[in-house]
């Protein structure tokens, strides 16, 4: 077996993830743990200065709920997330991250993160919901904040340990394994409690860059379906898992669009110059009521742009140009106010690219765009999992205790895994979190988990045996390539093992061909989802054969696996739900129809570790009385 | 791109992705311990430059609970410096 030394690391309350969820945990864990002679460890697969989904940096806060100034409600966020994922959303979840979401962001903003103001020193709105921030090292701030908590609490951080696997007593999740991404070192990680903050997945569909864009994907492709795998393989429910998520962005760069939508009122159109939001107008009646209401959900407005392309009224546009002259016309009798107003658009557009996606800003320099003269093509992405977002995916965890829910059975943020607790993307049906929502979860977990721990926190008895058996299999595609690779002349090529790139292609090609990705046109019915989980049976079969030279590709093989376990759920909860309820996102060709009566409700699923079954199962929805 | 943005040396160069962006591009970062600076390079030879803040306290000195008051009661639904970081005197919850 390849040499990798074990190193045991124990704590109270473990964090594995590093992102936005991770560092709230963090923050908040430390406070309390501290006040508790407690320790708490977070483990991040990368640098945690520019770890997870904000890596980059953002241009924009897309929840800040307002409730101080009286602009909103909390119960105006659960409408709106009711609303855009068409009925089917946890109220008590979005309802806890809303009224706790604007102390997140005020947190933020001593931390040092740069909110735009209006001369009254207000906020300034992108849109309802959406701040406008220089969030170029938004991540760095809160990661900063993160370290100092830990570091005051006497806590740690461990960076660049990829975990692979949840640590379990019986139905207890007590720790995690995993590697480290650059030493021969072997981590098991032991805690009384764990929180799962890994992010959502990329990568399970083929992306629409297939050369050395590969890894150009809308979220990031480092967000390989960790927290769906280790909360599937810890025999966890998950709900939404056909929930996927598919932006519409400008094309191949994956460029954001909110600023232009939002801040320029631009619209969206065909080739042939229709806003498809007016022409299809009609078409969302056959969604109602969520069709008819404000805002459209992003489903149907991306659903509506996929009917154009489908009748080859594409490619797509973003109308830039007759956005800029719109509000050049309102400047129209003062040529100097228009100039100095077209100088401060031109900076907010170029640093909304260069704040978190300076692929886009490159792609537009090196195709001449001036947004003021052309229009710029944008198309829809392939699906990514992303419950944070307007996606839903994650594992089915139990709501406040303050409320008054039928979704209680522990701690909140608990997954039905004791000890085990998830936020952000690893925890599903509380969609529209995004960077400071997740932020805010993951704060409610940490609290939540130290709770646990003082209330009913037991030292972890762990089978050293197992444990050593999981340790071979882990690294065990080490061995396989060098026990292999002199079969024939080029490593690459061999008949025991996969090299985990071809690994992936194949997943992807299953999940693009048979789940309704690009190539599909984002439509599948039950007979292609059934062919496509058989071809995962076999991927599945094959999954222990990859082969691997180094570290990194130990790392990549295990992303596989993760993403395929995420690619089963995915299609497992596509096959049970027999409607076709969020149209943009996928379409069940053979249950094209929207089907109140027997599906407006959560399919969750679980996964059995002791029997390898999955479980399908259909829960109420509970609407917060009187919303 | 952010080790590019992070050396202090400038010794880094990035291009496009080749297998869709065409050649002749590119965006350069310098970044201060307050703001970044970019030059953004196009296809026909023209240049934009911009600045950016990147954050508005000196680098580290983030205090976590951001100098609010805070509590000591675990069961409650307020989070360590709530209800004073919301700016309200109580937590919101349902009637």
């Amino acid at each position: 077996m390849a040499n990798y030394e074990t190193v045991e690391v124990s704590s109270d309350l473990l964090i594995v993830g590093g992102g936005f969820s991770a560092c709230g945990a963090a923050t908040e864990a430390a406070y309390w743990a501290k006040k508790n002679g407690l320790k708490v460890v977070m483990v991040d697969k990368a640098a945690t200065d520019r770890s997870g989904a904000v890596a980059m940096g953002l241009s924009a806060i897309n929840q800040y709920v307002g409730v101080k100034d009286g602009e909103n409600t909390v119960e105006d966020y659960v409408r709106y997330v009711r609303q855009d994922l068409m009925g089917v959303s946890r109220e008590d979840l979005v309802y806890n991250i809303a009224r706790h979401v604007d102390s997140t962001v005020h947190l933020f903003e001593k931390w040092g993160l740069k909110i735009w103001k209006d001369e009254e020193g207000k906020y300034v709105h992108e849109g309802r919901w959406q701040l406008m921030i220089n969030g170029e090292s938004y991540k760095v701030i809160v990661a900063e904040a993160a370290k100092n908590a830990l570091a005051e609490a006497g806590g740690e951080i461990y960076e660049r340990i990829f975990i692979v696997e949840p640590l379990m007593d019986g139905n207890r999740c007590v720790g995690a394994l995993g590697f480290d991404t650059r030493e021969e070192k072997f981590y098991v990680f032991k805690a009384k409690a764990v929180i799962c903050t890994m992010g959502g997945a990329v990568h399970v569909f083929r992306p629409r860059s297939v050369g050395e864009g590969f890894g150009r994907s809308w979220y990031p492709p480092f967000n390989t379906g960790s927290s769906a795998y280790f909360t599937i393989k810890a025999g966890a429910e998950m709900t939404c898992q056909e929930v996927r998520f598919i932006p519409v962005r400008f094309k191949d760069a994956y460029g954001p669009v909110g600023a232009w939508f939002l801040l320029f009122k631009s619209a969206a159109i065909s080739a042939e110059g229709g806003n498809y939001m007016e022409v299809r107008e009609d078409e969302l009646k056959n969604w109602a009521p969520y069709g008819l209401a404000k805002p459209i959900p992003a489903n149907l407005r991306n659903y509506l742009g996929m009917l154009d392309v489908d009748q080859g009224l594409g490619p797509l546009y973003m109308e830039t140009d007759e956005a800029i002259q719109n509000i050049a016309n309102e400047y129209k009798d003062d040529p100097k106010a228009f100039k100095r107003k077209m100088k401060e658009l031109e900076t907010e557009a170029w640093e909304d690219f260069l704040d978190m996606t300076i692929s886009q800003a490159i792609l537009w320099a090196s195709h001449n765009v001036k947004p003021e003269e052309k229009h710029s093509e944008i198309a829809a992405c392939e699906p990514y999992f992303i419950g944070s977002h307007s996606g839903a995916s994650g594992a089915w965890v139990s709501g406040p205790e303050d409320m008054d829910t039928p979704y209680k059975w522990g701690y909140a943020q608990m997954t039905t895994v004791e000890g085990l607790f998830a936020a952000g993307d690893a925890s599903g049906a509380s969609s529209h979190k995004f960077s400071s929502g997740s932020h805010t979860e993951g704060r409610l977990a940490g609290k939540a988990a130290i709770k646990y721990i003082q209330e009913k926190g037991q030292e972890p008895n762990v089978d050293m045996a197992k444990m050593e058996a999981l340790k071979a299999e882990i690294l065990a595609p080490l061995d396989l390539y060098e026990g292999a690779k002199g079969q024939f002349t080029d490593p690459e090529v061999n008949t025991q093992y996969i090299m985990p790139r071809q690994f992936l292609h194949r997943l992807q090609k299953i999940m693009d061909e048979y789940a309704g990705g690009v190539t599909a046109a984002f439509k599948t019915s039950k007979s292609n989802l059934e062919r496509g989980l058989e071809l995962l049976g076999i991927l599945k079969e094959d999954s222990d054969k990859q082969g691997c030279r180094d570290v990194h590709e130990l790392m990549r093989a295990w992303e596989n696996i993760h993403r395929m376990w995420q690619a089963e759920a995915h299609v497992r909860t596509m096959l049970f739900r027999e409607e076709t309820r969020w149209p943009g996102y996928y379409f069940r060709a053979d249950t094209p129809k929207m089907n109140d009566e027997n599906w407006l409700c959560f399919a969750n699923c679980r996964y059995d570790p002791a029997g390898n079954e999955w479980d399908m199962s259909k829960k109420d929805i509970w609407n917060i009385p009187g919303v | 791109m952010c080790c590019v943005k992070l050396c202090p040396q400038q010794a880094m160069d990035v291009r496009g992705y080749s297998d869709f962006v065409p050649m002749g591009a590119s965006a350069t970062p310098l970044r201060g311990s307050e703001d970044i600076m970019w030059t953004v390079k196009f296809r026909d030879g023209s240049i934009k430059r911009f600045k950016f803040p990147t954050r508005t306290t000196p680098e580290g000195s983030a205090d976590p609970l951001g100098g609010y008051a805070t509590h000591d009661d675990i069961n409650s639904e307020a989070l360590a410096t709530e209800p004073e970081s919301a700016g309200l005197d109580a937590v919101p919850t349902v009637k």
